[in-house]
Parts: C-alpha cells; sequence; structure tokens
C-alpha cells in the first residue's frame, strides 16, 4: 500500500542546486539502495522523502498523498528514519531510545502504553538485549547505530529509511543488519530505502540500486544494470573492473590502479 | 507502566518535602515567635484551633512570612521548570531560563521604570514582563531565516541580546541617582517585597504555563535526538520550538518580574534532577520544577536569616555556584 513517488524534484539550499528533476517510483517490497560519491545529493533525497525538506520544485507522494499535504504525526506512522551520526547529550538508556519509536502511537493526553513486547523484539533483533539497560553515551558508534535501527523496528511503519545505517558496523553487525533489513523488506512487505557507501554490499542486498551524480539521477534499476564500469567511471571518476561469481552469483568490484 | 509508578512516587516525595521545609521556614526569621510554632500551625490548620496563636504570630505569618514563602515557591517551580526546558530544547546543559535574552530583557525593563521613578501600580512588574517577551521575540524573530531557527543561531543572538541589553541596564543605573539602591536589589533578586498580590498574579500564570509545558514532555523527549529524529518520530519540529520558547519565556519573565534575577535555579535544578532521576522529561520536569521550588525556599530562609536582609540571589548563588562545581567533580555532567 505504502510506496513512495518523487516526481520532477529539485532542491536549492543556499542558491545551491542539490537535486536536479529527480523523478523516481520506490514500489513497495523492495530493498532500494541510493550510491553516489560524496556530496551527491543522497542525505537530500532522503530527507525530501520523509518531508524533513520542502522540494523547491516537484512533488513527493506517500501513497497517493502528496506529501506536504501531511503533518509530521501522520508520515511518522508511514516512514521511520535513522539520520546520520545521531548525537544525544544526555544519558538516556538504550531501551527509552528504542521505546521513542512508539511516541507516534501515543496520544499527547495520556496513553502511555510503551508496548513493550514489541520493544523488546527491536531490541532482540538488533542484537542489544546485553545492553538494554545501558546509557547511550556509554556505546560504541556501531552499538549506537543498532539503537537507532531498533527504534525504527518499534515504530512499525510500511517505509524505513537508513542514512548510512552500517558506517560505523563491524563485519559482524554489517551483516546482520542487512539481512535484518532484507528480512523486513521480504517477508513482512516494507520498503527499505537506504543510503549505502559499499558498492558491493549494495548490488548483493538490495533488489534495486539509484545511482545518484551531482544532483542527478545517473541510472536507476537492477544492480547488475547499475553498477556498470562505464556508470562507475562517470559518477565515481574512478575505473573499475567487475566480476560476477561464477557460482555465487556475488559481484566483486576491483579499482584498477592507474599508477600501477 | 514503570513511568507513571517513578513520577507518581517522586512528584509526592519532593511536594512532601516541599511542605516541611515550607513549614520550617515560616518559623525562621528576624522576629522570634512563640514556641512550638509549628505545632500550633498544624493545630490550626488541621483542627480550626484558633486561640493557640497569638495575634503577633498571625500578622507575621499572614502578612509577611507566608506570601514570601509561597512566593519562593513559585518562582522557584517556574524557573526550575523553566531551565528544564531551555536544556532539553538547546541541548545544552549549559542553557538555562536566561539564555534567549529573557532575563536580560526583564531587567532592562524594570530598572528602566525605576531609574526615572515611574510609579504606576505594578509597573515594574509590568515593564518587566514586556522587556522580557520582546527580548525574547526578537531574539527568536532574528534568528530565523525560512522558517526555520537553527539552534546555534539562537544562542549566538541570545548572548548578543544580553550583553547589549547588560550595556543598558549599566547605563541606567549611571542615571538612576537615588533610586540606584533600589535598581540594584532589584537586580540581585529579592522576595522581601513578596505579598499576597503578587501570588494571585503568578500562581495562575505559572501553573497554566507549567501544564501545557507538561503536555511537550515527549517532544522535548524527542528533540534531544536532534531535530530530524524528532520530525520522523511525529513531532512537528519548528512549531514545537515556537510553543517551547514562548511558553518557558512567559514562565521566566513572570517569575522574574516579581523576584528580581535570580540566577542559577533554573541551570543546576536540572541538573541534579537528571542525576537522580534521569533525562527522561515526563519525569524530570514535574521533578525539576519542585525541586526548584523547594530550593528557593531554602535559599529564601537563609537571606532572611539574621540581622540584615541579604538579597536571594546572592544567596542562590554563593550555594549554588560550589555545589555545582562539586557536582561537575564527582558525578561528572554527560559531555555534549
Amino acid at each position: 500500500m505504502t510506496s513512495i513517488k518523487v516526481e520532477n524534484v529539485s532542491v536549492h539550499i543556499d542558491n545551491m542546486l542539490i537535486l536536479k528533476n529527480i523523478s523516481a517510483n520506490f514500489t513497495k517490497s523492495k530493498f532500494i539502495g541510493i550510491v553516489g560519491p560524496n556530496g551527491s545529493g543522497k542525505t537530500t533525497l532522503l530527507r525530501v522523502l520523509n518531508g524533513h525538506i520542502t522540494p523547491t520544485e516537484g512533488n513527493v507522494y506517500v501513497g497517493s498523498d502528496p506529501i506536504a499535504r501531511l503533518s509530521a504525526h501522520q508520515i511518522s506512522k508511514k516512514i521511520a528514519v535513522v539520520p546520520q551520526n545521531t548525537m544525544v547529550s544526555f544519558d538516556f538508556t538504550v531501551r527509552e531510545i528504542v521505546e521513542m519509536g512508539r511516541y507516534p502511537y501515543n496520544s499527547r493526553f495520556g496513553g502511555f502504553d510503551s508496548h513493550s513486547d514489541l520493544v523488546t523484539w527491536a531490541i532482540e533483533q538488533t542484537d542489544l538485549s546485553a545492553l538494554s539497560e545501558r546509557t547511550i553515551n556509554s556505546l560504541s558508534g556501531g552499538e549506537k547505530a543498532r539503537v537507532f535501527i531498533a527504534r525504527t523496528l518499534a515504530q512499525e511503519t510500511p517505509v524505513l529509511l537508513l542514512d548510512e545505517p552500517i558506517a560505523s558496523l563491524d563485519f559482524r553487525h554489517t551483516s546482520r543488519i542487512l539481512n535484518l533489513i532484507k528480512d523486513q523488506v521480504d517477508n513482512f512487505g516494507k520498503t527499505a530505502i537506504v543510503v549505502l557507501h559499499d558498492l558491493e554490499l549494495a548490488a548483493n542486498f538490495c533488489d534495486q540500486l539509484l545511482l545518484l551524480s551531482e544532483g542527478k539521477i545517473l541510472s536507476m534499476g537492477a544492480p547488475e544494470s547499475v553498477l556498470t564500469r562505464r556508470n562507475i567511471q562517470d559518477a565515481f571518476h574512478t575505473d573499475v573492473s567487475i566480476e560476477t561469481h561464477p557460482l555465487t552469483g556475488l559481484l566483486t568490484i576491483n579499482v584498477i590502479d592507474p599508477t600501477r | 507502566m514503570r513511568y507513571i509508578h517513578r513520577v507518581t512516587v517522586w512528584s509526592l516525595a519532593l511536594a512532601i518535602l516541599l511542605i516541611l521545609v515550607s513549614l520550617v521556614s515560616s518559623g525562621i526569621g528576624p522576629v522570634k515567635l512563640s514556641s512550638n510554632l509549628f505545632l500550633k500551625i498544624l493545630l490550626t490548620i488541621f483542627f480550626g484551633e484558633t486561640n493557640l496563636l497569638t495575634p503577633t504570630d498571625m500578622t507575621i505569618l499572614v502578612t509577611l512570612r507566608l506570601p514570601r514563602i509561597i512566593l519562593a515557591a513559585i518562582v522557584g517551580f517556574a524557573l526550575g521548570a523553566a531551565g528544564t526546558v531551555m536544556q532539553g530544547f538547546f541541548r545544552n546543559p549549559m542553557a538555562d531560563p536566561s539564555i534567549i535574552g529573557v532575563s536580560a530583557g526583564a531587567a532592562t525593563g524594570a530598572v528602566a521604570v525605576i531609574a526615572f521613578g515611574i510609579s504606576i501600580p505594578f509597573g515594574i512588574e509590568i515593564a518587566a514582563i514586556i522587556g522580557a517577551l520582546v527580548a525574547a521575540f526578537f531574539v527568536f524573530y532574528v534568528s530565523t531565516k525560512n522558517n526555520h531557527t537553527p539552534i546555534a543561531t539562537l544562542l549566538l543572538v541570545g548572548i548578543a541580546v544580553q550583553t547589549f541589553l547588560g550595556a543598558i541596564v549599566s547605563l541606567l543605573l549611571l542615571l538612576s541617582g537615588k533610586n540606584l539602591r533600589q535598581a540594584i536589589f532589584w537586580l540581585m533578586g529579592h522576595l522581601h517585597t513578596a505579598n499576597w498580590v503578587d501570588i494571585a498574579f503568578t500562581l495562575p500564570l505559572v501553573l497554566l504555563g507549567f501544564s501545557f509545558l507538561f503536555f511537550f514532555t515527549r517532544d522535548l523527549n524527542a528533540l534531544y535526538l536532534g531535530e530530524e529524529s524528532a520530525h520522523s518520530l511525529g513531532v512537528n519540529v519548528e512549531q514545537t520550538k515556537k510553543i517551547l520558547l514562548g511558553v518557558a519565556s512567559i514562565l521566566t519573565a513572570v517569575a522574574v518580574s516579581v523576584s528580581g534575577v535570580i540566577g542559577f535555579v533554573g541551570l543546576i535544578i536540572p541538573h541534579i534532577m537528571r542525576i537522580l532521576v534521569g533525562p527522561d522529561h515526563r519525569i524530570l520536569l514535574p521533578t525539576s520544577a519542585l525541586a526548584g521550588a523547594i530550593f528557593l525556599v531554602v535559599a529564601d530562609t537563609v537571606a532572611r536569616y539574621g540581622v540584615a536582609e541579604i538579597p536571594v540571589g546572592i544567596v542562590t548563588a554563593l550555594v549554588g555556584a560550589p555545589f555545582f562545581i562539586y557536582l561537575l567533580r564527582n558525578k561528572g555532567v554527560p559531555a555534549s
């Protein structure tokens, strides 16, 4: 039911063109990766998708509703977000932060139901059970990242937006979190839109990729059609060799070092 | 339900402590009242015994001490609540109710009225409230661009406005001539002029403002994690910022208008309570408000104990600052 459609969206910030005429359709039950070099507009695109930034031109639709007509409260029941680098100045416990995922469902005037089963489940899914009473600032960067992913699970929305969720995760948790997201998409019908830097992981986990370069969509579609040598050269100005493993079908991308 | 349980237990405990402190305080002062005063007051309140307290006791209690104790509690309550909101809002443990120029604005208004010897009823109070709100809204307006108010800009503009108004106050003090002493007393924070009219004026406003803030404690929690996070949890960020800042400024303005600038309550009380009850605003806000009330009643009791009257602002700073440094050294404040 919840797909997100972007129509001719352009975003200017301080007279700089950040996104230029973006149109895309993010359909239900897909794991969509947004890739592209630094400064290509990935984070801005995510912020447009959750209504945090209003585009200078164009429209964003959540289902059939223009996002500008929805209140933050209505959006929060449809779209959950993990922003990049969340700083917490005061010592909330892990559990308290995950419980905040339930805020959209509780009235301001009472109804303090924190839905503890769901919160406990979200904490278990992100491998945080042993840390649940620890304060957020006593955790490492990777552990913190998992806390915010747990919060989006507790928020129970059909759409998840994650901005570099695995940037500070170790090997084990990277695959654990990506598999968790994939499970949410494949088995619970969610739509996940995730900014990723690692092109190989993006290719091997996502159903669809969107390659941004200088605020424009360079390519969108199945990973193997997006991550071509040509596209990567255009976006990253780097020459690479791309191989598909004959048995596993996994993609390997190697930088061809021109100095060698 | 853990939350409701905790907020009830903490609030009740602090409320009882506030009543006890107030009772003890009513027996302390330059004039010695009859012995066993607490017992007599309790018997009078609960059993309607009318002949236990002497007329002198009654006069001093009803016209001097009670209004002063109650006003101290109201002002402390308002400053504790406003301080909690400001620290949460700015995600900055150094914020206090005066951070966006509210206190400086109030001081400018009040000192102007005193310096120029304008005597109209409630002149000082009205000028203080107008000054506070003009300063707060000016800071907010200047910091807002494209319907967006970055918190860092707000803090910097607040500091600039405070410095500017501080200079104006100094200038006014130079011009105030024979009214200098009164102006300085006002500036240092005072409760000795407390009367029942002050209470009738402040109590409803403070309770109203506090209840308003109480319904936004969850939004404050969400704002702790940044505006983008708050937005994704369903908080209308820009509107909530205006409401929180507006109501907290009004609370501070009302408190300052009757008591002058009383520093440190709004800064240290939320810190102490955060160490005791944690950062969840649903518990932190009511407990900080009550703790602020207790702290100011105690500080004001110290201020009027002894022969000469000391402005209560001096007591809060003299007691508050060393205690705060002790806390920083021993408990540490969560780094941002």
